[in-house]
């Protein structure tokens, strides 16, 4: 016999992915029609990606366009990495916030996957109870999300700073990562949500994400928001930009992306409403840490820049990597991953870098 | 008569952002509110950024850069001003190097 869909008992806007957990299990035969996660659900290969993307798309446009109720359906998910994770609590919200109960969800089978959800603090996110608790009480930033204009942001990234002081203990380079952050987070409202530039999509005034984990003596950040995006801000609003791609008589989501980083190196950007954040963090990863990353995902491109440990006689070895992906990104994510800080280096000013 | 201001005891522990639109603990407030009435007694003033957490170049330029913006020149901020930083002193050059970089962008 066909199953009913459940009864939507959660009004309010934060609320009813995997609220249904119990009611339902993998894809329901009646109610709202499913929206399978993909296996991978996280960037990786350029498939993987593709896919986590374009499942994240194609709940937005389920949702909010063709007005469609929607099932994820999460049961087959063997990996579920924190960008997809992220993205995922970031959409549901966004969803929530416009069409209240019209997204329904069921847990991953794969005990890790499940166990990852909760670790990361998606249920809480979402607004609802998670399904296990857990006792975890190191390792992890669990996702935040805020406003700039009715919270204290800074407050509400102390977590970061903890968890960099608990993975690293060194208070100095933990300020610095924290306060790198903070200056990513003044730049997507300077910027990201700039009231002159059109809306990027509805009821996403300001909102932005975060969330952290270490490991092996690495810490990786991640950032998100659903602003205007980068290719679009940056050739607006920032001159260096602006003068790089004034060569180019068309240019790519990843050209753009590359200029901003480019231009950490060519300008003092301390000045007014030149974009900080990115060249903050580039520079710590550069001049403070043994190693890092620092991932920009924006529209359909991304820069990747990594930095290689010293193996001696070898020095760090820092590279880039443009990339262009088939689905779009509708918003700007920061992937940073912050390595052990280099013993006996004094801080540099991040902008000579 | 030496003026003592610290960031983390006299304005917020996790001071955010340039502008007013950014948050109440900006760095434009700290400026107007502390360190300009300060400066504007022509006296010595010391502003220690031990324990505040998490600084950004922004909050930090609007603050010092700002200055300059404010109608102070390099020279006399030189005589007046004196940044104390104990857990990150990398902080005191950061900051002359954005008031340097406001003198110069002021002049042109």
């Amino acid at each position: 016999m066909a199953r009913k869909p459940p009864t939507n008992r959660w009004p309010t806007a934060r609320q009813s992915f995997l609220a249904a957990t119990s009611q339902f299990r993998g894809v329901p035969t009646v109610g709202p029609a499913p929206l399978i996660a993909p296996v991978h659900l996280d960037f990786g290969t350029a498939s993987q990606t593709g896919r986590t993307l374009a499942f994240i798309s194609s709940l937005r446009k389920r949702v909010l366009e063709k007005q469609e109720r929607v099932a994820i359906d999460l049961s087959g998910c063997e990996y579920i990495g924190p960008i997809g994770m992220l993205l995922l609590a970031a959409e549901v919200e966004r969803c929530n916030a416009i069409r209240p109960g019209n997204i329904w969800g069921s847990e991953p089978e794969d005990e890790l996957a499940a166990f990852g959800l909760a670790a990361m603090g998606f249920h809480k996110a979402i607004g609802i109870d998670p399904p296990r608790e857990l006792d975890i009480d190191s390792g992890f930033v669990q996702i935040v999300a805020g406003t700039a204009d009715t919270e204290d942001v800074a407050r509400k990234l102390a977590p970061v700073a903890d968890l960099a002081l608990e993975t690293w203990g060194d208070q100095r380079f933990a300020n610095r990562v924290h306060g790198a952050l903070n200056e990513a987070l003044t730049n997507v409202i300077m910027h990201a949500y700039d009231p002159a530039f059109p809306k990027a999509a509805p009821a996403s005034d300001g909102r932005w994400w975060i969330a952290g984990y270490a490991d092996e003596g690495q810490a990786t950040f991640l950032a998100l928001d659903h602003g205007v995006g980068i290719p679009v801000s940056a050739p607006l609003k920032n001159r260096g930009v602006q003068s790089y791609l004034s060569e180019f008589s068309s240019y790519t989501d990843e050209q753009v992306i590359f200029s901003v980083v480019a231009d950490e190196g060519r300008s003092r950007t301390g000045l007014q409403n030149h974009g900080k954040g990115i060249p903050a963090m580039i520079a710590l990863v550069k001049d403070l840490a043994e190693s890092g990353m620092v991932w920009i995902v924006s529209g359909q491109g991304a820069y990747l820049l990594i930095k290689e440990a010293a193996k001696p006689p070898l020095p760090a070895r820092i590279y880039g990597i443009p990339v262009k992906y088939a689905y779009p990104l509708a918003g700007t994510l920061i992937v940073w991953k912050v390595g052990r800080p280099i013993v006996g280096e004094q801080s540099e000013k991040p902008h000579d870098a | 008569m030496m003026r003592d201001l610290s960031v983390s005891r006299d304005f917020s522990e996790f001071p955010f952002g340039r502008y007013p639109e950014h948050g109440p603990f900006n760095g434009q407030r700290f400026r107007d509110e502390f360190i300009k009435p300060a400066l504007e007694q022509d006296e010595p003033v010391t502003v220690d950024l031990t324990g505040a957490r998490g600084l950004a170049p922004s909050f930090l330029e609007e603050c010092f850069g700002g200055l300059i913006r404010a109608g102070f020149s390099e020279n006399r901020l030189r005589q007046l001003l004196t940044i104390r930083s104990d857990n990150d002193p990398s902080y005191i050059d950061e900051i002359w190097d954005y008031v340097h970089d406001a003198a110069l962008a002021t002049a042109h």
